[in-house]
């Protein structure tokens, strides 16, 4: 179905960490149909305000029972900072659903595999899908304790989470991958899914095709239009014959598969 | 119901709104958003003989009102083109305009004579004046004897208007017009980007990957209508204004000071029904006024105190 633009109003914001909020959308029908992994391309600057002039891309973060969705973000710039302030009753100018979400693969012992606000996308998928499909682990890394997310909502809803901090202050030190290695190792993941910074989906890629485990890996990357026409959210991804070719996080991604996706 | 239908350069628009060429790809995007037969002209992204890969990421940067790109270029080749862009293109009642991009002079006489040899295309334009390549584009745009010889050369083997798109990273804008207007363009695109660049404090580095970007967006509105302004009063070919036009008083504003059409570029990102919306208000403006269409272009010259 072809993305629309609509308006919809906040329901309500609230910090969820240091610099995190997470902004609850009324229903809308377009929140319904969108897969998880796709994206909402949000206008911060409001009508006939051209500055910050670009959309801010998000995946919707999870669903509520009444119909309601939310975003989680971390405030990084002009734009997340505009968002942060917005309060119940607001309006938000969206475009979406866009782009390509996930897609099931085989296998009972899935595992999401997060880093910082990489970690929100991955939430939905876990909650409309994932978790009527089979045991659910979660590994979730973050810099430090006071900038961990998710990973309480994602236990409430039943997913096996470990949480790893680079500097230790929650959970086990470490990366990621230190805590995804030995899981793959005793074979008790079967499918990944992850989302999160280039260099760990990077090292998550390569651990995957490793164990022989399928992933698939949702991009992010700096976009303009974010529906396929400006070329500025390109990734370099494999051909059959060694050879590699941009394309479009906003369209064909943000969800590739970890072996199609060439990180250099 | 007032007409804002136009003829430019022996081309009859349904209404002078077209889409920038680089902001629209080949239609197919927004053809998800509206009817594309609702604008004037499509003005495609640049199409070169070979297939070019572009630049690495990250290729896009926001500033103030407005943003940095330096795509490079990628497309997928005149072939491919005319495969599988221009049929999709050609359901819709509405001009194209292609735009064509070369790393030298055979290379425009290339994709123009390819071009030929199809129909449906109704106008060619000549991108001498994108800054995110080093050979070719701006090469030729900001040298009014290279660009007089890539619109001569393109016009000799084109059997349609052919249209220069202007860079205004030049001293004298005018010159550039009068230079091209010689060498027998049919009509003058401007402007393209303004060089420019972003640095990210904390990795104290170049933002995008290429360094240098083209600035487009509100922010460089004021200059690309002064630059129309300056060619209106250079040449006698018509003008198609660009730069910075979110939303029709942007376009009206282009249209009095010369342009007898004019295209929105960036705003499609941001605003997918921009064109359109375009239309629409230039329309009301027009009935508001009681001022046909044409009697607008270039209106507010004979208003200004040049004294």
């Amino acid at each position: 179905m072809p993305p629309e633009q609509f308006v919809v109003r906040v329901a309500a914001q609230h910090a969820v960490a240091d610099e995190h909020f997470e902004l609850i959308l009324e229903p809308h029908p377009v929140f319904e149909r969108t897969a998880p992994g796709q994206f909402m391309n949000v206008s911060v600057s409001g009508a006939d305000r051209f500055d910050p002039l670009l959309r801010r891309p998000f995946s919707l973060y999870r669903r509520f029972p009444d119909g309601s969705y939310s975003l989680l973000y971390r405030t990084v710039g002009r734009g997340t900072r505009i968002l942060s302030r917005l309060q119940k009753g607001d309006q938000l100018d969206i475009i979406g659903p866009l782009g390509k979400g996930f897609s099931l693969l085989p296998g009972s012992r899935p595992a999401l595999v997060g880093g910082g606000v990489g970690v929100p996308p991955l939430f939905l998928w876990a909650q409309k899908v994932l978790i009527h499909h089979g045991d659910v682990r979660a590994i979730l890394g973050f810099n430090e304790a006071r900038l961990a997310i998710c990973h309480n909502d994602m236990a409430e809803l039943g997913i096996q989470v470990e949480v790893t901090t680079v500097d230790g202050s929650l959970g086990r030190q470490g990366l990621v991958t230190d805590a995804l290695e030995p899981l793959l190792r005793a074979g008790e993941i079967d499918a990944i899914y992850a989302c999160g910074p280039y260099p760990m989906l990077a090292a998550v890629a390569s651990m995957a095709k490793r164990y022989g485990v399928p992933a698939q890996l949702a991009l992010e990357e700096w976009m303009g239009c974010g529906v396929g026409a400006c070329l500025s959210c390109v990734v370099p991804i494999r051909n059959g014959d060694g050879s590699t070719e941009y394309q479009r996080v906003c369209k064909e991604g943000p969800v590739f598969s970890a072996e199609e996706v060439y990180f250099g | 119901m007032s007409d804002l239908a136009i003829e430019l350069a022996g081309i009859r628009l349904n209404n002078p709104v077209l889409v920038a060429s680089g902001t629209f790809g080949y239609g197919r995007e927004y053809s998800e958003f509206y009817d594309l037969s609702l604008i004037g002209g499509i003005m495609v992204k640049g199409v070169s003989l070979e297939p070019w890969r572009g630049n690495p990421v990250p290729r896009i940067a926001e500033t103030h009102a407005g943003m940095l790109n330096a795509i490079g270029l990628q497309n997928p080749g005149v072939d491919h083109f005319l495969k599988h862009d221009l049929p999709f293109l050609r359901q819709y009642d509405t001009r194209i305009f292609v735009n064509i991009i070369g790393r030298s002079i055979e290379e425009y006489v290339g994709v123009t004579q390819r071009l030929e040899e199809a129909e449906g295309i109704d106008a060619i334009e000549i991108n001498i004046s994108c800054p995110n390549i080093k050979e070719g584009g701006i090469q030729f745009g900001s040298d009014p004897r290279s660009a007089a010889e890539v619109v001569a050369a393109v016009k000799a083997v084109s059997s349609r208007p052919v249209i220069p798109k202007l860079s205004p990273n030049v001293t004298d804008i005018a010159e550039m017009a009068r230079a091209v207007e010689e060498a027998g363009a049919d009509a003058i695109s401007l402007v393209n980007t303004f060089l420019g660049m972003a640095i990210d404090i904390h990795r104290r580095r170049p933002v995008l990957a290429n360094t240098f970007g083209g600035l487009s967006g509100p922010a460089i509105k004021p200059i690309a209508l002064r630059m129309v302004w300056q060619v209106y009063e250079a040449v006698s070919v018509p003008i198609i204004g660009m730069g910075g036009i979110m939303q029709w008083q942007d376009a009206a504003e282009f249209v009095l000071a010369g342009a007898k059409a004019v295209a929105v570029g960036t705003a499609n990102f941001t605003q997918p029904y921009a064109a359109p919306e375009v239309v629409r208000g230039l329309q009301a403006y027009v009935e508001q006024t009681g001022i046909p269409y044409e009697q607008l272009v270039g209106a507010a010259h004979s208003q200004a105190d040049n004294g």
